[in-house]
């Protein structure tokens, strides 16, 4: 590597990690869970954009109700500004023995922005609606889901008028690496 | 043969497929002198060449020869497993990495011993198993994963899958303890699951290292999730800095 | 340029005031200093335990004796304790402790090792421990109640180690033997276990398949560990730095220099300009 071009200096972050399990879910059906990533207008994924999101096995519930996904998470983005780091926008949906599919929770979690392991755990809500609709979706299915997509990050004044109840949580085990940041003068650290 | 007889012909036994980079298998044959010996700490014992013959021979340099890549050295062991309602276990590893990944030394399989739970209050089950792997890459995408295959006895004893659990190495340098969640696959209805509880043969992956470790295609699968194994990393890196990653190496 | 300066006074900070009388490490390499100790064993299924212990250097690791045949080392320096290859420890009866009552017996057995490698050694592998508790009763039976090892961590700093062991069971009637009349079955080469690859029968290395060995859990060992690494590297760094920055400084000079002259040059047709300009 001694003879360097000005791509090598470059700003690239790279997630490599896994979400691990979901927890206190309260359900013996089968979750999983699809997770999107949101970042700015400046960061770029690499090698390409990817259409479709991440989305783990379906898992059921262990004797100490921990749902396993152990999904490996391995990201490469290359940046020209710390502004949009990423996010996970995390939707948990759940699989039931008749077969039926619901979107269960969501939930929003940034990515850290220091080299290191970390281990996040993001709790996730989803909404209610009236009596009738929770007696539905106990019976039929179908708990009531977000009509607005961007109450959850890019408008988030929105939530006022939301009411939510509180569901499991996820949790992601995540190592950041970040390259060429100190030849940029852009300190995540305390060094 | 009956299911206690070592010598029986195992399914889940590792392949041998092993990349060693610069290290032949000169074991047996007689070498040179060694020159890369610390100068000041050899005694000087008449003869002593005599014996050196039989040395092996030392470790390759690996960060003299080829600039362009970065190295990581892991070490360390499966140390034990955490199981609710399994009394044996024996597991299987493999090392997976991105297409730009190689392996210079070391294994990249093995097949650990079967831990029974201990009668006292120690109810894990103990396997210790020791790995040493080197890898050289030029990209941090496909950052090596460790799967584990953790097989047991059933009611029977005859060998059935407990479990599968996945993890990446960690990207720091040091000691690190990591735990691995582990789940094992659910069959599709409940008919399949009873014939295949009489038979000894429920539903297992076919080849687990690449349907875990590349993720792709995973959304369609249904697992079970229950117990969990800790292994002990030890992670060293070098020449990193050049490729302007700002994570401090060892020397 | 006050980085510069900066590094130039470090450096000659390091020879006029440090001075030359503490032991410096190694040209190509780093000098490793560990220390600490065997704290105490949790959990085994006997009481009255005692520890083996012995330890092994990978390739282009060397116990450190020059620091011995040093002029500045005095006679404290010299112990028995430093570089110890096999080790075994007192006979400690166990006592619950904690809120579960757990059995613990206490050793703080002191270790400390003083070793020399070179760079890739200290990149690829590093020193081992291995430990085999034993039991000792009161009629005289010794059993063996687990084998463990580990690597000693690869990063300065304070490290609390806890090692897993098992011991190896053969069948229901040894461990019956075992029980009435003391012995258990042995490895016989303890190194084994921490060995990463085998041979096979061409002598290639080969993969480690232990399939066929039955064994059962025994309790855990902690450890205590601090760990110094001692290099050249920083200051291969600094020099590194220093000549770049040097190079900056001169370079920087000499356009200064040039800028002047340019200045000069056009001052002077300027100022002949002005003077026939009115």
């Amino acid at each position: 590597m001694d003879f360097k071009e000005p791509g090598d200096y470059k700003t690239e972050v790279h997630f490599i990690g896994q979400i691990v399990a979901g927890t206190q879910f309260d359900t013996s059906a089968g979750l999983f869970c699809e997770i999107h990533l949101e970042y700015g207008d400046q960061w770029r994924e690499l090698p390409n954009r990817s259409e479709q999101g991440i989305q783990t096995q379906t898992s059921y519930p262990s004797v100490d109700e921990l749902i396993v996904w152990a999904h490996p998470i391995d990201l490469h983005f290359s940046t020209n500004s710390i502004f949009g780091w990423p996010k996970f926008i995390i939707r948990v949906w759940r699989l039931d023995d008749v077969g039926r599919i619901d979107l269960l929770s969501y939930g929003v979690t940034a990515l850290p922005c220091s080299p290191g392991y970390f281990k996040l755990e993001c709790p996730t809500w989803r909404p209610i609606g009236t009596w009738q609709d929770e007696a539905m979706a106990f019976f039929i299915g179908g708990p009531p889901r977000l009509m607005n997509q961007d109450a959850l990050t890019k408008e988030v004044g929105l939530r006022q008028t939301l009411k939510t109840v509180s569901s499991g949580s996820v949790i992601i085990e995540i190592e950041v690496m970040l390259r060429n940041f100190d030849v940029h003068w852009a300190r995540s650290q305390i060094n | 043969m009956d299911q206690t007889d070592p010598n029986r012909p195992n399914r889940f036994l590792p392949k041998k497929d092993d990349f060693v980079y610069g290290d032949s298998s000169t074991y047996f044959q007689p070498q040179g002198p060694d020159v890369t010996q610390h100068p000041i700490l050899q005694p000087e014992i008449p003869g002593q060449e005599l014996f050196d013959i039989y040395k092996r021979p030392p470790s390759p340099k690996l960060i003299l020869p080829d600039d362009s890549y970065f190295y990581i050295n892991v070490s360390g062991q499966i140390e034990y497993a955490d199981f609710q309602g399994v009394d044996s276990l024996f597991m299987k590893y493999d090392f997976v990495a991105g297409p730009e990944w190689q392996i210079i030394y070391g294994q990249k399989s093995g097949g650990s011993q079967t831990a029974y739970k201990a009668r006292g209050s120690n109810r894990r089950l103990v396997w210790n198993f020791p790995f040493n792997l080197g890898f050289r890459s030029t990209n941090l995408k496909g950052w090596p994963q460790l799967i584990i295959t953790c097989i047991g006895g059933d009611f029977l004893g005859r060998e059935v899958i407990k479990g599968y659990g996945n993890g990446h190495i960690p990207t720091q340098p040091g000691r690190h303890e990591r735990t691995l969640y582990m789940y094992r696959p659910k069959s599709s209805s409940i008919l399949v699951n009873f014939i295949g509880a009489l038979k000894g043969k429920l539903a297992e992956l076919i080849d687990p290292p690449s349907t875990l470790g590349m993720a792709d295609g995973r959304e369609v699968t249904r697992m079970e999730s229950g117990g969990s194994v800790k292994i002990v990393f030890q992670v060293s890196q070098t020449n990193m800095e050049k490729f302007g990653y700002s994570v401090k190496s060892i020397s | 340029m006050a980085d510069l300066a900066f590094i130039q006074k470090e450096i000659e900070l390091r020879q006029n005031l440090a001075g030359e009388n503490f032991i410096s490490p190694p040209y190509n390499g780093a000098k490793v200093f560990v220390m600490g100790e065997l704290l105490s064993a949790k959990d085994f299924e006997d009481d009255n335990l005692y520890i083996f212990m012995d330890s092994r250097l990978p390739p282009n690791w060397q116990y450190n004796l020059e620091d011995y045949y040093d002029p500045r080392a005095t006679e404290t320096d010299v112990s028995d304790l430093i570089n110890r290859g096999k080790s075994v420890t007192h006979c400690s009866r166990a006592v619950p402790s904690g809120k579960n009552r757990k059995p613990i017996s206490h050793f703080c057995f002191p270790v400390a090792w003083n070793l020399i490698a070179t760079d890739d050694a200290l990149f690829r592998a590093w020193p081992q421990v291995c430990v085999q508790v034993n039991s000792v009763d009161d009629y005289g039976r010794h059993h063996i109640l687990g084998y463990g090892f580990f690597e000693i961590p690869n990063t300065p700093g304070f490290h609390k180690i806890s090692l897993q062991t098992w011991r190896p069971i053969e069948s229901l009637r040894s461990e019956i033997y075992s029980f009435y009349l003391g012995g258990s079955v042995r490895i016989e080469n303890p190194w084994e276990l921490s060995n990463t690859f085998s041979f096979d029968e061409e002598g290639e290395k080969s993969v480690v398949n232990r399939y066929g060995l039955s064994t059962q859990s025994g309790g855990s060992v902690q450890f205590q560990l601090s760990v110094a690494i001692q290099t050249q590297t920083e200051l291969e760094k600094q020099r590194e730095a220093a000549k770049i920055l040097i190079h900056k400084q001169q370079s920087e000079l000499v356009w200064r220099r040039n800028e002047k002259k340019a200045k000069v040059v056009v001052d002077r047709t300027t100022a002949q300009y002005k003077i026939g300009d009115y």
